[in-house]
Order: C-alpha cells, then structure tokens, then sequence
C-alpha cells in the first residue's frame, strides 16, 4: 500500500506508476481547484471532510489561485479582442448569459448536462426560442470524436416524432461546438418527482411549487400547489407515451442509454418528451476510451448488462429497463436501486431484485406493479420484446383491460425474494446445508455424537437462522443498517463460536468457519466492517479455546502445538487484511467512477 | 511567518534605498522581481496565445517601465509594490498580445494605437480604486507572491507548464495534456508531483 510512487524523472512518463491510490488523490485535488476556482465553500468543505489530507494542500493551491487571477483577466485585460480570440478555457466556469453565440442570444442558463452547459438562447434570424447545449470543451476534442459527434447529431437531426426533443441544429462557433434543439418549457420530469434516497426517508424537498410526488412515511400521493397530482393512470399515460417515443427511436437504430427522469422534459400540456438521445453513444464511447471503462449512464437507471460494463449486451431492452425504473419511481416516489453510494447502486442494479411497487405503495394496482416488474427483469429476455409492447400494455392498464405482463412463477418469485435479501438468504442457505448435514452425520455416523449434544447445535442452528430473519427485518430501515451489520458479524462470529465449542471432537477444519465469515463480510464492501469481523474473529476463536479449555477440562481433548492457535489467529488477521486491501481497492475504484460518471 | 517579515523588509529596503537614489539598491530590488514578473508574463501571453512563447522582452520591457516609474510608486509595503508591477505587466501585456495576433495574422487593419506608457504617467502610479480587487484584499493577497513565484520557478520546466495549464490557465486535463503531448495520467502524476514539490518548497521556505 505504497503511498509515495517512486519519484521519476519529470521527463519521462508517469503512466506506470500511476497506482489508484494517486489517482485518487489527484482526482480529489482537482476538484478541490474546481471548487476553489469557482469560489465553491460548500464543495470545499466536503472534499476537505471526506479527505483531510488534501488539507495540506489547500494553502498552496489558494496562493496559486491567488496569483494567478485569471478571470480578471479574461474579462478585464483585453477588451479590443473579439471573443473569437478567447481561449478555450476561458469559457469553463465563466456565465455567458446575455452574449451573442453565432446566430443566438443566450438568454438564460436552463441546465448542466454530462456534455455541457444547457442555455435558453433566442434564435435572432428566424425569431424562436431554442435549447442550446454547448459542449464543454473536453468532451469531444479530437477529431474521431468530433466525426462521430457531428454524425450522432446529425441523425439525432434527422428524426421527427411528437415523443421526442427536436434537434435542429449541430455546428460549432469558433471551436465550440453546439447542438440547437427545440426548446420545451415545462421543466424535466425529476424535478417533478423528488424521489428521496433510501437514506432519508420521507424528507421532502421543494423546488418550487409543483412537488408533486414524494416518499412521505405514509407513502401518500401528495398535491400538487397547482392543484394537479400525479396519479397512477397519469404515469402510466406518461409511460405509454415515452415508450411510444423510445421505440420510434429504437426503429432507426438509436438506443439512448440514459433514460431518466432527467432527459424527460414536459411540454406546456404536461406532455413528455424525450431528450438527449444518440448522444450518449458518441459520449459513452469517448468515456470508455479516457476513463479506462468507466460505465456511461446514470447507475441507479442503468439495465444490469450495461451497468456490468458489457457493452456489446446492451439491446433496446437495455432502455426498457431504463423505462420501468422511471415507471417504479414514479408510482412509488423511491428510486428501485438507488442508494448513497454509485457502487452500491450498480451492485444493487445487477445483483437485487427491487421491493414489490405495492410493497412501497399498498393500493398500487396488481397489474401496474406486472408491467413494471417485468420491464425490471435481469435476463433481458424475460423484459417485453420491445418498447412498443410495453407502451401497448400500459395502454391496457388505462383502458382496464388485462395486461400481458403475467404475475412471476413460485420459483421465479422465491428466487426474486432471495435476491432482493442476499444476506439472509445466504445465511439461510448455508445454515440449511450445515444443519441438513450434521443431522445426517448424527443419523448414519455411529456414536459420533451425543444426542443432547446434537440437539443443541441444531437449536443454535436454528436459531441462528432466526436472528438472521430479524437483522434482516430491521435493515429495512435505512437509520439502522449501519448498525445492524455491525451487530450481524459479531453475532455470526459468537454463534459459530457457540456452535463450534459444542462440538466433542477438536473443531479442526471446521474452524474454516471463521475464515469464511470474514471473506463474506468483505461483500458489504465496507473496510471498517471486514476489519471488526477480522477482530470478532480472533476473539471469538480465543474465547473457543477458553471455552473448550473449561468444558473438557484441562484440555487434553485439544492437543496441538502451543503456536497452532496463535499461527490460525495470525492467519485469520492477514485474511482480514487482505480483504479489507481488495475492498479498500475496490472503493477507490468506486469513487474514481464517481468522479468520472 | 517570521521568513516572510524579513523578505519584505529586505524588499521594502531595497525600495527605499532605491528612492533615496541608491542604484545597486535599485538594481538588486529589480533583480529579486524577476522570476516573478517573468512568470506572471508566461500566464498572460501563453493563455492568449496558447502556444509556448518566451515572454523575456514582454518582462524586460516591464522592468525598465517600472524602472522609469519608480519615483511615481508611493507604495509602501511589499503587496502594494508587486501590485503595481502587476499592473505594469498587464497593460505591456495587452499591448504585446496585440502586436503578436497583428503580425501573426497579418490583419494590419486590426492594428491599433499602441498606448505608449509615458513615464509617470497616471497609469503607472499605483490606483487604490483599481476596479478589478479591493487594495486591502489585493496587498493581503499579494504580499507572499513573491516567495510562491520564486518557488514555482524552482520546479523542473515541465512541473512548472502543468502548474501553468492547469491552475493558472485553468485548464482541463484533457486540454493540459493535448498542449503537453503526454498522456492524460502522466500528466496528471506529473501535475500531483508538482505540488508535491511546490508545498514542500514553500514549508521550507516559511518554516525554516
């Protein structure tokens, strides 16, 4: 874990020696200088809580920014030059509302995307208000890119469908290039809907008026200030008509691959459309290629073969998924997968099946709750075969007749339950296999154990498998999870240990058993917790050689070399070690993504 | 920062012995405001022109205007000093730019009137309502300049050019490391050594 590279010669090339940990720092540093060049206190005061080393160089960067005024500069220094001699950067963190942009007037700064800066811009030849995006700088800069740029957008250009956002132009002013589009005056379809986080729970958040839909602890549908609300048959309409429009691009060959409420704009009449589609093809490549396989897309709407990086998988039924992830948010307000952290999401995305629709809103119609699930199915076959199928059976739904979409089998539907909680059903599993055996060991192994004895091990056994139950009740509740898996590995570690002293024989191989809970701790990817289990671990194994020393009375029953337990105990610890490092690893990587995404 | 009280007495001597007449005072002040101005040059010129050009006569010519214009300096204190070598460069630099888009695009017409500084002239005299920052934030700001400046300049060349691109011009590392021809992780490992070497020169300096 070698915090300083080797130093090299400042000619020569860093790339092999550019480990994780560095680039992780210089991502944090760079958006510290983001922060402090754009004078953002908040951002800065995160970045420094979440990693106190950069504080050491706050000082420095400040002085830098301090003698290096650049925008002063850029604004003041130089007012014969037209903007056409503007560097490029110039244009990065600076507000260009009320200049002209070729033949545009910005007018207002209306949204932020992953390419660039959305403006509200006045068309002054033919008179029209449009949508602008200017692409940052960056993100397309060579000339592949901007090849591929210019023939996205210019199929983009070619498409025409009520669902959809219009683009009508695609050209580049001096070097900055820019896509023109309809503009829509209604806002996106996220800020309708403040779906919270699994985290904070019916807090409610005001935009403006219009809060429309929210996870209030009574899951009530909330009213709108203007009086509207957004019901099931309203989502369902919406849907139907999203879908409509993702077909109509899907049939000439365009997979979005960033469905979300966010690229869903509503008209005046409260109509969707859909945006930013055919872009997300040109941009995801070029990020594949710089972020050495960051995943494009938004994690908590990605479809499961594209959150797991296969590219070549992603299908139309990609973006179906995509849809009945924005169907479950907008009938339950809670995004399906969506969690804190973008690694937890993509692992919830590919691995967890999400809560039943009327688990989250009881009265929630049955057939609502089948389409939704069925656009939400991991296997891409089980999903519907196309948008347009999918926007026919919500069509149904609105007309009340039956929907295709079928309830799931017994079998599909206790596999879902599994997955929706593997902890438990992992811990069901194994505790089933373990107990189906010894009980087998006591009915065909002769006198290996005493019956009392055996009763005892199933009883714990069982009650294990109990308590497992109850931990997992109680992570439903996102204020207790933290705990609760804190309180799950101790209780793992004193049962197997319980289990264990139990046993006539010396435990042997069986003490594996540690071993294995500390691996499986490392799958809530959280160091300090693979750490406490390591600990609980080796405390928990010392208390088996007490307790085993006090129960078979001066211990003959265990004969080993004196520095066997201490050599499992050390053993024990390097695993710990090792896992924690791979998931500390693995974290890194995360917030690179983050970063990235 | 007890290093620091001293640089800026040594410098605030250096200028008074300098009005008093004394010219290898007048001299050795200049001298210690090289590396500083010169730097300052490089950020003006090179995020206008956007290429590499060597800034020494943009610098020369400022030294010798501020040389001219000492007696028109009533400054004070160190900050207020360097302040108004900033301003010097600033409009040299307007100038140079100018000249340089003019000739290297060969649009004559665009050419316009130079602002010859005159000695003395309002211009070079130090301008409390300087639009562009408030004094009392401009001399606090400015008063450790020189010893960051000096630091900067003792990095490798190319450790100076990321620190350019990326803090000065602000830059994105996929800009900086086009303009560099390196990759986008070698310039950001060489960037992250760079302030490295930066801190460590500077609590070397303030610390010793």
């Amino acid at each position: 874990m070698s915090k300083e590279p080797e130093e090299i010669g400042p000619g020569s090339s860093g790339d092999m020696s550019f480990e994780p940990v560095d680039s992780e720092l210089v991502g944090a540093l760079d958006q510290l200088v983001d922060a402090l060049q754009a004078a953002d206190g908040e951002a800065r005061t995160v970045l420094l809580t979440d990693r106190p080393e950069l504080s050491q160089y706050v000082e420095c960067l400040i002085r830098l920014d301090a003698l290096f005024p650049f925008p002063a500069v850029a604004e003041t220094g130089y007012p014969d030059f037209d903007s056409t001699e503007s560097p490029g950067s110039s244009q990065k963190g600076g507000d260009r509302v009320g200049t002209r942009f070729g033949r545009y007037e910005l007018v207002e700064r209306i949204g932020h995307g992953a390419m660039g800066v959305v403006y509200l811009a006045r068309q002054t030849d033919l008179d029209r208000n449009v949508a602008l995006k200017l692409i940052t700088p960056g993100s397309v800069d060579n000339e592949v890119d901007v090849a591929r740029f210019y023939s996205e957008a210019r199929a983009a250009a070619r498409l025409r469908h009520p669902g959809i956002v219009g683009v009508l132009e695609v050209g580049d002013v001096d070097g900055q290039h820019f896509i023109a589009m309809d503009y829509v005056s209604g806002g996106n379809l996220s800020e309708y809907v403040r779906s919270e986080s699994l985290g904070s729970e019916g807090k409610i958040s005001h935009a403006d008026d219009s809060v429309l839909l929210l996870t209030s602890p009574a899951g009530l549908w909330r009213k709108s200030a203007a009086g509207g609300a957004v019901e099931p048959d309203t989502v369902a309409g919406w849907m139907a008509e999203i879908s409509r429009a993702v077909d109509y691009l899907h049939n000439h060959g365009i997979i979005h691959r960033d469905l979300k409420p966010g690229n869903i704009l509503l008209d005046d009449d409260q109509r969707p459309l859909v945006t930013d589609f055919g872009l997300a093809l040109v941009h995801g490549d070029k990020a594949t290629k710089t972020t050495s396989g960051a995943i494009v897309g938004t994690p908590a709407y990605m479809a499961p073969e594209q959150a797991g990086g296969h590219v070549e998988a992603i299908s139309p039924r990609s973006d179906i998924f995509s849809l009945g992830v924005m169907l479950y948010e907008l009938l339950t307000g809670r995004a399906p997968f969506q969690v804190e952290n973008p690694l937890d999401t993509l692992v919830r995305v590919i691995e967890v099946d999400p809560e039943p629709p009327t688990a989250v809103q009881p009265w929630l119609s049955r057939e609502l709750e089948h389409i939704c699930l069925k656009c939400l199915e991991k296997d891409p076959r089980n999903r519907y075969h196309s948008a347009v199928e999918l926007a026919d059976d919500l069509e149904r739904y609105l007309r009340r007749e039956n929907v295709r979409a079928r309830p799931a089998g017994v079998v599909h539907r206790v596999r879902r339950w599994g997955r929706r909680q593997p902890v438990l059903m992992t811990h069901l599993v194994a505790l089933g296999l373990v107990a189906g055996i010894n009980q087998l060991g006591f009915l065909f192994g002769g006198d290996a154990e005493h019956p009392a004895v055996h009763l005892r091990v199933m009883a714990i056994l069982a009650g294990w498998a109990a308590v497992s139950g109850i931990y997992q009740w109680l992570m439903k509740h996102p204020r207790c999870q933290a705990a609760v898996r804190f309180f799950w590995c101790a209780t793992d570690a004193a049962l197997l240990t319980s289990v264990l002293a139990q046993s006539a024989v010396p435990p042997g191989p069986l003490l594996v058993g540690y071993a294995l809970l500390i691996a499986a701790s490392g799958l809530f990817f959280r160091v300090r917790l693979v750490w406490f289990m390591t600990l609980s671990c080796v405390l928990a194994y010392a208390a088996l050689l007490g307790l085993r020393q006090r129960l078979y009375s001066g211990g003959a029953i265990d004969e080993v070399p004196w520095q066997y337990p201490i050599l499992f105990a050390v053993v024990l610890a390097v695993l710990g070690m090792v896992i924690a490092y791979q998931v500390f690893r693995v974290r890194v990587l995360n917030r690179y993504y983050r970063r990235g995404g | 920062m007890p290093d620091s009280d001293i640089d800026t007495s040594v410098l605030i001597g250096l200028l008074d012995r300098a009005r008093d007449g004394d010219s290898a005072a007048r001299d050795e002040l200049f001298e210690r405001c090289r590396n500083y101005v010169s730097l300052l040059a490089r950020v003006h010129i090179e995020s206008w022109l956007q290429a590499k050009v060597d800034p020494s006569d943009l610098v020369q010519q400022t030294l010798l205007e501020a040389y001219r214009g000492l007696d028109g300096f009533q400054g004070q204190t160190q900050g207020e000093w360097l302040a108004w070598l900033k301003q010097i460069l600033k409009h040299n630099a307007t100038d140079y730019i100018r000249r340089y888009k003019g000739t290297a695009k060969r649009r004559i017409q665009r050419e316009v009137p130079m602002e010859v500084p005159r000695h003395g002239s309002s211009l070079f005299r130090i301008d409390p309502s300087d639009p562009g920052e408030t004094p009392s934030q401009l001399v606090i700001q400015h008063e450790n300049e020189i010893q960051l400046a000096e630091a900067v300049n003792r990095l490798a060349e190319d450790q100076q050019q990321v620190i350019l691109l990326r803090n000065a011009q602000r830059m994105s590392f996929n800009e900086v490391a086009e303009r560099m021809e390196r990759s986008r992780p070698a310039v950001q490992m060489l960037w992250l050594r760079a302030l490295k070497k930066l801190k460590d020169l500077l609590e070397d300096v303030e610390g010793a």
